[in-house]
């Protein structure tokens, strides 16, 4: 036997080993997370930084109850919610999991989450997280989420560029004021819009604001669309003349900005004066540029219904093929009300829902956060009739809406043309029942 | 006698001496050169990027700024809570290890595809092309069903396993293509030698595909090392994470992305592929050597 | 020497031939399935099973929450008869395919053939070239992509310094945002170039310096010997290549984010498939679209397959 044979087959030997063991490694790991040992998975969607957060968050909450521990999966928005979707066809969804209101209906009347109710004398403390609280989950009789958050609405402006033109947000009382205000910050001679458009994003939450103002919903109890031609046709008209007049940026611009996420916003650029937004994207704004920023409350409609406000909630879920339901309702519990974990979680995800919780983390906070939280609360005084909940179809509404917007913006279908298209496929895609 | 025709040998016999010549060869290097950094033009600016502070990327958009840092690169080391040079290595044992499946499985399931005949060949030539043409999306859920079944997910296993069961049909048909240019008679001689089907496989079909292995190797490795949908999917763990999947981990489509530190990191993950292209370069340049007969 | 060994036998292959060539046969046949075990293995465990499940799956409404529920051939009917966005994507996609992937390969050859004169520095440039490839469809690539075809992005300004003004956005107008993805492909076109690079390799030099001797011009050589010599290159490439442009995904998500592009005119067929697989949890009829796609890319295959004969040239089986 030549040295080379011997060694050759030494060195496959070795690597047949190394093999294996990898395997057994790789295989370890899994198996560890399906033991009945008291463990959860937790799954969030958000990038590294909320992870980190939330990992310390948790940890208070494993480090009180012994003998448990708990894993934490996260991906971005899509990615996650495609792999939950799978999870879920494997019906081995994630412990603990939180939810997209577009997504609730589904996921809920297909009993694919586990109820809350049961929970709620004891390991979940539902008292101080609003009257929206519970109404938010709630599907065919049981309550498959909790709001751990609230985002809300929102008018952003640039000081500088407001104040030049001696121009206060606030003063926007209806959209024609909006319009106004826009038109005279505008300035095309150095490259600045008056205000950014709405119409071409993937969320739609200003639209359902009009549309709520208007007296009408998104949705009917029975899952069908409940708005009219009229009052989205109206909305678009609104955006059209901005954008015919130059007030509004280009379509092209304004998809590019949006594709490009909060670094290329106009407000971050210098480009916009204004812009219609997520209340909590003031911080993560004002960090990425040096320019003040402001935030008012938006516009309503001429006569509009007194109760239109509405914050969209971040919701949380267990699922319902959960190993440990009291112990994935007691984390639930602890993401909704716990205050260390809140001082540590802070705003990343949102206002949180719990009125407690929100005051006791108030004096850490910065500046644009202050004004958000400021703005949350003032906002939820207000008189806010119940939204409807998300039927199966919502997360196909808000694609059907960005391509209409898209279609106008672009100047490709008439106003008038692209609403009744809107129409025909939002009532296929949410038939009443 | 004819000399044996001499393979994968440039041209260079036809070059004469002469300034003619030499301001051809000036002129071809010069156009390769400009073209090559037109081309790579992008990558340049990703690499610049990945030297500007994170808040000046898209303020300063042009190859310069005004400030260079490489902040972006020990931020992004450390963001994800894991370094990210445990990405990089998983990303490493994944794809060395799904080369070495591939080169196994598909060497097989191509010499008797190109070499052998036996009853049902044309059927399964047929399927085989068929599973290329497949789109992934719908084997997506059922495969991820068979693989929760069988215990695999949050491990490589999904990932690994199937490389050595050929699945891979791409290379498949790459060498089955390689193969049938390789004369017959080198077969037949062989067989006149007394081998077998085996030894015609080992001694006398193999190492002639060398080019057509590193060509192999080389994708593999790329490809599994650039897959981001398969190991999201499977691997939930953060301290499984491939490198594409932490890049990933850098992006929030809701909130504020972190482009300084992501461009940072994806140039290092572009780092192994690059050296992995140089050295299995020099595999396709020599092509066959006529020696490896013997 | 191999050859003159070959030569040498030529007189003698009948007289073994006919002494046992059954068993030689049932001896290749045993070897045959020895070597696919492990092919047959993962075509039984891991392919068949799960595109069988899929082919049940499109004749079901199954929205990946609850049970498949047997619909029969109403989402191929609804495909076909009230889905104009599956024309549009169909349409888009074609015209990717049909644009980028001859327009890929020509200059994936036009490189290959210009790295191949053995000029020093030659294997550096390779890697030069090829690096846009290793780009891969990371999401960096998206980012750059936007950059460059942006509104004040690199192409616009490099145009602008050689007197072009008003140009669109590539990326962002309906019209232009195809056509970013189809450069976005034919920039990468480092894995077909290296194929040819090494089947150019494997044209034996003899061939182009017997031909120089005859006096034949560049072109002549390159059409009498590189091309029909390449042939079996050529064609496994634009299989391939057409194949996967016809599956394209991952550069249309990453690039339009997962939109479509800009009023969906970057809708690919595969983006379609997975918007009404994952957003609307429609997976019966995303079943149903990937076997039409199936179907259409083996419509393909087989009319090049069907047609190959007459161009491609195997040097190995000259019967």
């Amino acid at each position: 036997m030549s040295p080379s044979t011997f060694s050759r087959r030494a060195f496959l030997g070795v690597g047949a080993a190394a093999g294996v063991s990898l395997g057994l490694a790789a295989c370890s790991g899994g198996s560890a997370s399906t033991s009945t040992s008291k463990s959860l998975t937790v799954a969030q969607w958000g990038d590294s930084t909320r992870a980190g957060l939330y990992e310390k968050a948790t940890k208070l909450f494993t480090a009180a109850h012994k003998g448990t521990t708990a894993k934490l999966q996260y991906a971005d928005l899509n990615p996650y919610l495609e792999r939950l979707a799978t999870q879920a066809a494997a019906r081995k969804l994630p412990d603990v999991l939180w939810m997209r209101d577009t997504h609730i209906g589904r996921y809920g009347s297909a009993h694919a989450l586990l109820d809350l109710s049961p929970y709620f004398d004891n390991q979940i403390d539902t008292k101080t997280l609003g009257a929206a609280a519970i109404p938010s989950g709630k599907i065919a009789g049981g309550v498959y989420a909790l709001p751990t958050h609230y985002v809300g609405q929102a008018t952003l402006g640039s000081k500088s560029l407001l104040d030049a033109k001696g121009i206060d947000l606030n003063s926007f009382t209806h959209w024609d004021d909006l319009a106004a205000g826009a038109t005279e910050l505008a300035d095309p001679s150095k490259g600045i819009y008056g205000v950014g458009d709405p119409t071409v994003n993937v969320t739609h939450r200003h639209l359902e604001a009009w549309i709520r103002q208007s007296g009408e919903e998104l949705f009917t109890k029975g899952g069908g669309v409940g708005f009219t031609a009229d009052t989205v046709e109206a909305w678009f008209e609104f955006w059209d003349k901005l954008r015919k007049s130059k007030v509004l940026p280009s379509a092209d611009r304004e998809v590019q900005a949006d594709s490009g996420g909060s670094a290329t916003n106009f407000l971050v650029t210098g480009k916009a004066a204004l812009m219609m937004d997520s209340s909590n994207h003031l911080s993560s704004l004002q960090a990425l540029t040096k320019n003040p920023l402001v935030m008012g409350s938006i516009p309503t409609v001429p006569n509009s219904t007194d109760d239109w406000w509405f914050f969209p909630p971040i919701l949380i879920s267990a699922a319902a093929n959960t190993k440990n339901p009291e112990l994935a309702a007691a984390l639930i519990g602890f993401y909704c009300n716990d205050v260390p974990a809140a001082k540590i979680t802070l705003l990343n995800q949102g206002a949180p829902s719990s009125d407690t919780v929100r005051s006791a983390i108030a004096p850490a906070l910065s500046a644009s956060d202050k004004a958000f939280i400021d703005q949350i609360s003032r906002e939820q005084k207000n008189p806010s009739r119940a939204l409807p909940i998300r039927p199966e179809g919502a997360s196909q509404l808000d694609t059907i809406l960005t391509r209409t917007g898209q279609q106008i913006a672009y100047g490709r279908q008439s106003i008038s043309a692209a609403v009744a298209a809107l129409m025909t496929s939002a009532k296929q895609a949410l038939p009443e029942k | 006698m004819t000399t044996l025709p001499r393979w994968g040998a440039s041209t260079n016999a036809r070059t004469q001496a002469g300034n003619h010549h030499r301001g051809r060869r000036l002129l071809t290097h010069a156009v390769i050169i400009v073209a090559g950094i037109a081309m790579i033009y992008p990558l340049i600016w990703m690499i610049a990027s990945s030297f500007k502070p994170d808040k000046l990327i898209f303020t300063e958009p042009g190859l310069w700024s005004s400030t260079w840092t490489l902040q972006n690169y020990v931020d992004g080391w450390n963001q994800i809570g894991l370094p990210f040079g445990l990405f990089l290595f998983n990303s490493l044992i994944i794809s060395v290890a799904c080369v070495v499946g591939n080169l196994f499985s598909c060497t097989l399931a191509a010499y008797a595809f190109s070499r052998l005949r036996f009853r049902g060949s044309g059927a399964m030539f047929a399927f085989m092309l068929v599973t290329i043409m497949l789109p992934f999306q719908v084997i997506l859920v059922p495969q991820y069903i068979l693989f929760q079944t069988i215990g695999w997910t949050n491990t490589f296993l999904p990932l690994i396993v199937p490389k050595f069961l050929g699945v891979d049909s791409f290379f498949i048909f790459l060498m089955v293509q390689f193969i049938r240019g390789i004369p017959r008679e080198l077969d037949e001689a062989a067989t006149v030698d007394g081998c077998g089907p085996i030894q015609i496989f080992w001694r006398v079909v193999l190492p002639l595909m060398r080019p057509a292995l590193a060509v192999t190797a080389v994708f593999t490795f790329i490809w599994t090392w650039n897959d981001f949908l398969t190991p999201l999917l499977y691997l939930t763990d953060q301290a499984k994470f491939t490198a594409p999947v932490g890049l990933n981990a850098f992006i929030d489509s809701t909130g504020v992305t972190s482009y300084g530190p992501m461009f940072a990191m994806a140039i290092l993950s572009l780092i192994p592929l690059f050296i992995v292209f140089l050295l299995a370069q020099r595999q396709l340049v020599q092509g066959i050597a006529t020696t490896g007969l013997k | 020497m191999t050859i003159r060994k070959a030569e040498g036998v030529v007189a003698r292959p009948r007289a073994t031939a006919a002494v046992k060539p059954r068993a030689r046969r049932r001896k290749g046949q045993r070897s045959a399935y020895l070597f696919l075990i492990p092919w047959m293995a993962g075509a039984l465990l891991v392919t068949i099973g799960p595109m069988l499940a899929s082919l049940v799956l499109s004749f079901t409404n199954y929205n990946l929450l609850g049970s498949p529920q047997f619909v029969g051939a109403q989402n191929y009917k609804q495909m076909f008869t009230s889905d104009p966005r599956f024309w549009h994507a169909s349409g888009v996609t074609l015209e990717y395919v049909v644009i980028g992937v001859p327009l890929q390969l020509a200059l994936a050859l036009a490189v290959a053939m210009l790295l191949n004169r053995g000029l020093r520095g030659m294997s550096f440039y390779r890697s030069f070239y090829y690096l846009p490839s290793l780009l891969g469809s990371s999401v960096a690539v998206a980012l750059l992509w936007r950059q460059i075809f942006g509104a004040d992005g690199l192409v616009n300004q490099a145009l602008a310094l050689v007197g072009f003004h008003h140009l669109p956005n590539w990326v962002a107008d309906p019209t232009w945002s195809l056509g970013t993805l189809v450069a976005l492909h034919v920039w990468a076109f480092g894995s077909p170039m290296v194929i040819f690079l090494a089947g150019l390799r494997q044209v034996p030099a003899q061939l182009y310096e017997a031909a120089a001797v005859d006096g034949a011009g560049a072109w002549r050589r390159f059409s009498s010997i590189t091309i029909p010599m390449l042939s079996p290159v050529v064609f496994f490439n634009l299989i391939l290549q057409m194949i996967s442009a016809f599956q394209t995904f991952t550069q249309a998500y990453v690039v339009s984010g997962g939109t479509g592009g800009p009023v969906d005119s970057t809708l690919f067929f595969s983006l379609y498939l997975y918007q009404r697989a994952f957003t609307d949890f429609d997976m019966g009829y995303a079943s149903a679209m990937a076997w039409v796609l199936l179907v259409v890319i083996g419509l393909f295959t087989w009319l090049a397959f069907a047609t190959s004969g007459r161009w491609v040239f195997y040097e190995g089986e000259k019967e």
